[in-house]
Formats: C-alpha cells, sequence, structure tokens
C-alpha cells in the first residue's frame, strides 16, 4: 500500500469514528475536529463542482461560438446578479435570478406532477374490487381503496367529524399508525444498510481493521480519561 | 429604475412570464421558438442555482471569520474549516477537480463524513425505539405489530424462521405503507399546485425576499 | 424482581449503541450463511435486464452521494455488470448529483479494467465492452430536477458534443442512432434522492419509456408506490434488493454478506423494543400508579 492510500485510510477513518465519538453521548474534540473538517470539505468540493460547470457548459461554449450561443450570456449576466446578494446597495438585483428561478423550479416540478403525483396515483386507486374469479386481488384492491380513502378523510380538518366519517376517520388513524410502523421498518433497514456499508469499509480488508480498531480505542480511552480526570480541559477544548 | 426593478409587481411579471413559458410548451404543440425559450430558461435556472452556491461560500466565510477575529469558543475549529475549504476551492479551481491534492482531501474527509451522518442514524434509531414503541393503546399496539411484521420480513432470519413473515411483510409493504405513501404524493403534489397557484396571484412573494406583507393579502 | 423491571426500564443507551457495533462487526467478519428468498420486485427488474436485444440503448443515472453509497453500491456492482454482459447493448453514464462522478469512476474500476494501452479514466472495458464503443460517461448534469426535464425535451442539447472527460461523443451518439430522448430503450436509476419520481414525470408519462429503479430504504415508499401504479418496471430496495439480486444474477458481493448482520441487528431492536416494554410495563407503570 503506498503512502497517500495509507493516509487516506487513516483519515477517512479519523472521521468516520470521530463522528461516531458524539455515541458516547460525551461532546469530545474528536467530534468537533471530524464535524468541521466534513464541513469544510463538503463546501470545498461543492464549489469545485459548480464552478467547474460553469467554466466547462457555460463560459467556454460561450467563448467558442459568442454569435450562436448568445443567450447563455444572459445566462451568465443574471447568474453573476445572483452574487449581488450580498452588497449592502444592490442586493435589490438579485430578486431578478431569484424570480426567474423561483418561477422556473415551481413550475418544472408542478407541471409534470400533475399526472405523476395526482392524476396516475388516482388512476392507480381505481382497481377492480367485484372480480371474484380471483378473490385474492379483489380483496388486495379493495383493502388498498379502504386504505386510501380512510387515510384521507383523516387529513379532513375542514368539517366537523360526525356519522360515516367520524369512522373512516378513526379507521385511518389506525390504518395510519400502522402504516407508520411499517415505514419505520424501512427506513431502519435503510439507515442499517448505510451502516452496514461503512461498517465493511472500516473492516475489510486486514489493515482497515487494524487502522479501525486503534484509531477507536484511542479516541475512546482518550474520552473516558477527559472526562473521568480533566474535565475542564474537555470543556475547554470543546466549541 | 431601481424602483421598477424593488416593485412587487416587475418580480410578479417576471415570475408568470418564465412560467408561461414553462407550462404552455408542455401541455401544447408549440413553435420552435417557444420551445427555445423553455430550454434557455430551464438552463439559465441551473446557472443561477451554480451561482447561489458562491454566495453560501461567502456567507459562511464572513461567520467563520468573525468568530476566528473575535476568539468566539471552538475558534480554531472554524479556521479548520476555512483553511480546508479554501485550500480545496484553490486547487480544484486552479488544478481541475482529478487534481491529486483534491480527490485526497475528498476521499479522506468529504465521502467519509457524508455516509457517517447518515449511518449514526441507525444508533438514534434504535435506542428510539426502545424508548418509545411501548404499547399503551390501540394505536401504538398497530404500530408496533406494522413495524414488527415488516421488519421480519426483510430480516432474512426471520423468514427463515418463520416463512408465513414473508408474505404478511411483503403485503403490509405493498398496499398498507404504500397507501399511506400515495395519500402522502397526492397531498405534496395538491400542495405544489396550490403553491404554484399562490405565487402566480403574488401571494407568495416571501418565496423571492419580499416579506414585507400588505394587511389585505 | 422489580429491580430487574427497573433496569429494564433505565438501560442506557450507549448499550444498545456497542451491542450494535460489537454484533455488525463480528458477523461481518464470520458470516453465517443464511437462506435468501427474492421478492418479486427484484426478480421483475433481473428479467427486464435479462432481456435486453442487442441495440438497446441503456441510460444507467447515478443520483448517488455519499450518504447513499454504502447502501446502493451493492446494487450498482451486481445490476450493470448484468447490463454489460448482454451482448449489443449501449450503456450511457450520466449523474445529477455533484459527486456522482465519483461513484461512477468507482463502479466502472471496480467491475471493469484498463483498456491496453491506457492506464486512467475512461478508457476502461468492462466485460469486454469498450469506451467510446460500447458505452460512454456524460458525467454530471447540474439542475437535479430540471436537468432531468431538460434531458427528456433536447437529449443531444443538454448532453453536448462532449463527455465527462472532454472526448467526442457526436459521432458515438450518431452511430448509435441515438438523437433524442425516445430511442433510451431503458433507464436504470440509482437513487439517493429520489430522482426516478422525474425519470416517470418527464420520461415514462410522455415515451413510456421503461425505468428500473434502485434506491435507499428512504426513498422506497415513493418508489413503491410509483412501482405500484405501474410506473417503475422494477425496484430494488436497500440492501436487502441489492443482496437479492446479487443473489440472482451470480454478481456476488458484500450486500449478500451483510445479510447475517442485517438479521441479528433487526433482531436486536426488536429485543430492545421487547426489553422496554417489559420494563414500561414491570416498572414505569406501576411507578405511575403509585
Amino acid at each position: 500500500m503506498d503512502i497517500g492510500s495509507f493516509f487516506v485510510i487513516l483519515l477517512s477513518t479519523a472521521v468516520t469514528f470521530g463522528l461516531f465519538s458524539i455515541l458516547t453521548g460525551v461532546d469530545n474534540p474528536f467530534f468537533a475536529w471530524a464535524e468541521n473538517t466534513y464541513v469544510g470539505g463538503a463546501v470545498g468540493m461543492t464549489i469545485v463542482v459548480s464552478f467547474t460547470w460553469i467554466v466547462s457548459n457555460l463560459i467556454q461554449k460561450i467563448l467558442s461560438n459568442p454569435y450562436v450561443n448568445w443567450p447563455l450570456i444572459i445566462s451568465l449576466i443574471l447568474g453573476l446578479m445572483m452574487l449581488l446578494r450580498v452588497h449592502p446597495k444592490y442586493s435589490y438585483l438579485a430578486r431578478i435570478p431569484i424570480s426567474i428561478a423561483t418561477g422556473v423550479g415551481v413550475a418544472v416540478s408542478t407541471r409534470a406532477a400533475i399526472f405523476s403525483g395526482l392524476l396516475y396515483q388516482i388512476r392507480a386507486t381505481i382497481l377492480p374490487i367485484f372480480d371474484w374469479r380471483k378473490p385474492e386481488t379483489a380483496f388486495t384492491n379493495l383493502m388498498i381503496v379502504v386504505f386510501v380513502v380512510t387515510i384521507m378523510t383523516f387529513f379532513v380538518y375542514t368539517t366537523e367529524l360526525k356519522g360515516p366519517l367520524k369512522i373512516s376517520h378513526r379507521i385511518g388513524r389506525l390504518v395510519l399508525f400502522a402504516s407508520f410502523g411499517a415505514l419505520f421498518a424501512q427506513t431502519y433497514m435503510g439507515r442499517l444498510g448505510l451502516f452496514l456499508g461503512a461498517m465493511e469499509t472500516l473492516l475489510i480488508p486486514e489493515t482497515n481493521f487494524r487502522i479501525s480498531i486503534t484509531v477507536a480505542l484511542i479516541m475512546l480511552i482518550t474520552i473516558i480519561v477527559l472526562k473521568r480526570y480533566y474535565p475542564e480541559t474537555l470543556n475547554k477544548l470543546v466549541p | 429604475m431601481s424602483s421598477l426593478i424593488k416593485s412587487r409587481e416587475f418580480l410578479l411579471a417576471i415570475i408568470i412570464a418564465v412560467s408561461f413559458f414553462i407550462y404552455f410548451p408542455y401541455f401544447v404543440e408549440s413553435p420552435k421558438p417557444i420551445v427555445d425559450i423553455e430550454s434557455w430558461l430551464v438552463t439559465t435556472t441551473v446557472v443561477i442555482a451554480s451561482f447561489a452556491v458562491m454566495v453560501s461560500l461567502y456567507t459562511m466565510t464572513r461567520r467563520e471569520v468573525m468568530r476566528i477575529t473575535k476568539r468566539v469558543k471552538g475558534w480554531p475549529y472554524s479556521l479548520l474549516m476555512m483553511i480546508l475549504a479554501w485550500f480545496m476551492i484553490v486547487v480544484g479551481v486552479s488544478l481541475g477537480k482529478d487534481a491529486t491534492p483534491f480527490r485526497f482531501c475528498a476521499d479522506a474527509f468529504v465521502l467519509p463524513g457524508d455516509s457517517t451522518i447518515y449511518a449514526i442514524l441507525v444508533f438514534y434509531l434504535t435506542s428510539a425505539a426502545a424508548r418509545s414503541f411501548k404499547v399503551r393503546d390501540l394505536e401504538s399496539l398497530l404500530l408496533l405489530l406494522g413495524a414488527f411484521f415488516v421488519l421480519m420480513q426483510q430480516a432474512p432470519l426471520g423468514e427463515y424462521l418463520f416463512p408465513y413473515f414473508g408474505p404478511i411483510g411483503s403485503w403490509l409493504v405493498n398496499n398498507l405503507a404504500m397507501a399511506a405513501s400515495r395519500v402522502f404524493t397526492i397531498s405534496a403534489t395538491l400542495g405544489g399546485i396550490v403553491l404554484a397557484i399562490r405565487l402566480l396571484a403574488g401571494k407568495e412573494m416571501a418565496m423571492i425576499g419580499l416579506i414585507a406583507r400588505r394587511e389585505k393579502d | 424482581m422489580s429491580s430487574l423491571f427497573k433496569v429494564f426500564a433505565n438501560i442506557d443507551r450507549r448499550v444498545w449503541h456497542l451491542l450494535t457495533f460489537i454484533l455488525v462487526g463480528y458477523t461481518l467478519l464470520h458470516p453465517i450463511g443464511l437462506p435468501l428468498k427474492v421478492s418479486p420486485e427484484v426478480k421483475k427488474a433481473y428479467e427486464v435486464i435479462e432481456n435486453l436485444k442487442p441495440g438497446d440503448v441503456v441510460l444507467i443515472n447515478f443520483d448517488i452521494a455519499a450518504f447513499g453509497w454504502d447502501e446502493i453500491k451493492g446494487s450498482c456492482l451486481s445490476m450493470i455488470p448484468h447490463i454489460f454482459s448482454k451482448e449489443g447493448v449501449k450503456v450511457i453514464f450520466l449523474t445529477v448529483q455533484d459527486q456522482g462522478y465519483i461513484f461512477i469512476e468507482r463502479t466502472i474500476s471496480q467491475i471493469g479494467k484498463p483498456m491496453p494501452g491506457y492506464d486512467k479514466f475512461p478508457w476502461y472495458e468492462i466485460q469486454g465492452k469498450k469506451y467510446l464503443q460500447d458505452y460512454i460517461n456524460i458525467g454530471f448534469i447540474p439542475g437535479f430536477d430540471k436537468a432531468i426535464a431538460a434531458l427528456a425535451q433536447d437529449f443531444r442539447g443538454v448532453v453536448g458534443g462532449k463527455d465527462w472527460y472532454g472526448n467526442s461523443i457526436e459521432e458515438w451518439l450518431d452511430k448509435n442512432g441515438i438523437k433524442s430522448a425516445k430511442d433510451i430503450d431503458l433507464i436504470v436509476t440509482f437513487d439517493c434522492a429520489g430522482a426516478q419520481s422525474y425519470f416517470v414525470s418527464y420520461w415514462y408519462v410522455p415515451f413510456k419509456t421503461k425505468i428500473l429503479n434502485a434506491m435507499i430504504g428512504v426513498s422506497a415508499p415513493g418508489s413503491i408506490v410509483n412501482y405500484n401504479a405501474g410506473m417503475l418496471e422494477g425496484i430494488v430496495i436497500s440492501i436487502r434488493g441489492a443482496a437479492e439480486y446479487q443473489y440472482l444474477s451470480k454478481y456476488y458481493g458484500m450486500a449478500l454478506v451483510s445479510m447475517d448482520a442485517f438479521s441479528i441487528i433487526q433482531f436486536m431492536l426488536l429485543i430492545a423494543i421487547l426489553i422496554g416494554n417489559i420494563g414500561y410495563y414491570g416498572w414505569e407503570r406501576r411507578k405511575e400508579k403509585r
């Protein structure tokens, strides 16, 4: 293994366990270091990627053929106006690109969502519930229709709940609780999968395993010693 | 001129105009100039978003420099954050995103931090579940049963011990949880449509920074 | 007995944290090898890829950032080799996440090898398929939902004439008959931030393009809704779906190995809930009554 790879593994393990150190319940300098390092790196990376895109897809296109790509000059000017947001006197000029971005963003997300998020979903809920040739499918379809309708009535706030609406509201509430349990389990599966992947990176191969154990033990022992014997020092070292 | 640009009506006119050029070609067969304007608007929005990221860099730098100069508690960490951020920016902009120092910082600091931040949640989910999944009434029992069957269906060991966990868990996910998610999707879409209409009607100008509202709104 | 209930009711959460670390570490290093059942959704996703024909064009979207990579890499490292194993299929890689290009390169370096005479990106071959002959990498297109919408409207205009590394791709696109979004036969989107909903809106709704979606667990409910509505051909959910796909496609990897740890921790969660309930009924509830 070359020295560069070794330092990448060492530092990435230190950042990982530094962030995990918050699980000890003690605010500690390793967590503060890891957190600030990560935030600084993330900001740097985002800026570089955005800047690279601006140069390669905007400025280079404009310079290669300004007569054909003249609309991009207006895009560039609007983008530069965005930077005026921080100027005390001319910050109002930034409202123009913000208005354009807001209008476009809302319109782009809404125009297709009308179909995929509303009409197609309603269409998918209109299911055959009286097909007795396939009783299992008919029962499942009936349950889906009942679940969707009752959950929707749970979110009705503008009218008094009485009669069938009250019963539907109650059933919807119970169905919602059961579905929250199922959704929690799916969320847990997702986060657990992430954690397993992170642990796999830390433990396999053997070099990573040794580095991980060493770094984890050093951090844990340091936190315990600081907490127990040098609490003032610990307090000074955390933000 | 500046009073025109600052006026609510001017900004609302911009929003209505760009919205027209986005909605119209999507629903109606349009001539090429209108489709070109739509493409240009989408590209321009991406450009504006890229520049907006630079604004966040300025505000972050200003805030952290103030913390460092005033020697606020924890200022060395702010200094570390600034050094790393600006080092990556200088290296990335001058040498490119594939330069070794840039990739080193990304692989050593950013990528492991990103994955760990979300992986930590599994611990909080576990301890929160142990504390809050207490069966007090019918609702909490259903919450627990929903979670139980889906957890058992997800874990291969669960299906191995009792094969019916699989079909029950799948049924809960594909029907019960799916129905709830469908309602959330429909509700969110309706909310989005209402927001779009309110924006076009000039009722949501706070989104573009006009936070002072007239009483008759 | 009441002291036991009191202990159960007041277990320090750090006990669960430590147990999680120990159990995961042990079972990852010493897997048991429990059997795995394949779900119908993953089987369908497998069949869609298995039925790809020569000449089909597949668009692979990496909506992947570091926070989801560990969960979704199992899907990438099994589905993508499976796609590349199909004869005559052409592949376009792209990403709508700013970190995505890193994971495209990581995936390619793990499943491929440098072409003869080359030693760096993009000149890698995957299962005999060479760069700029059988596949290209467009890289990062910013704008997320707006990028997906723009690609559907003006595919060649947004893609441009160059790939992520500055090589000309006009000839490759012309040779493979890729003029617009309608020429894409299959989209495989690996999601950390729900890009599938925009592919459904802008690609499935107008063009009825087939879409396969592998996603992190948090995005699963949205994908299941669209799958049940018939807008997605198949879904591979999180690490469990990845393990099933690895099992089906025989491109075995760590997702399959992780299933034992996965099971153990889920059981640990249930035991934690059970202990919490015992403590609640044995101690807290009686304390409330007292």
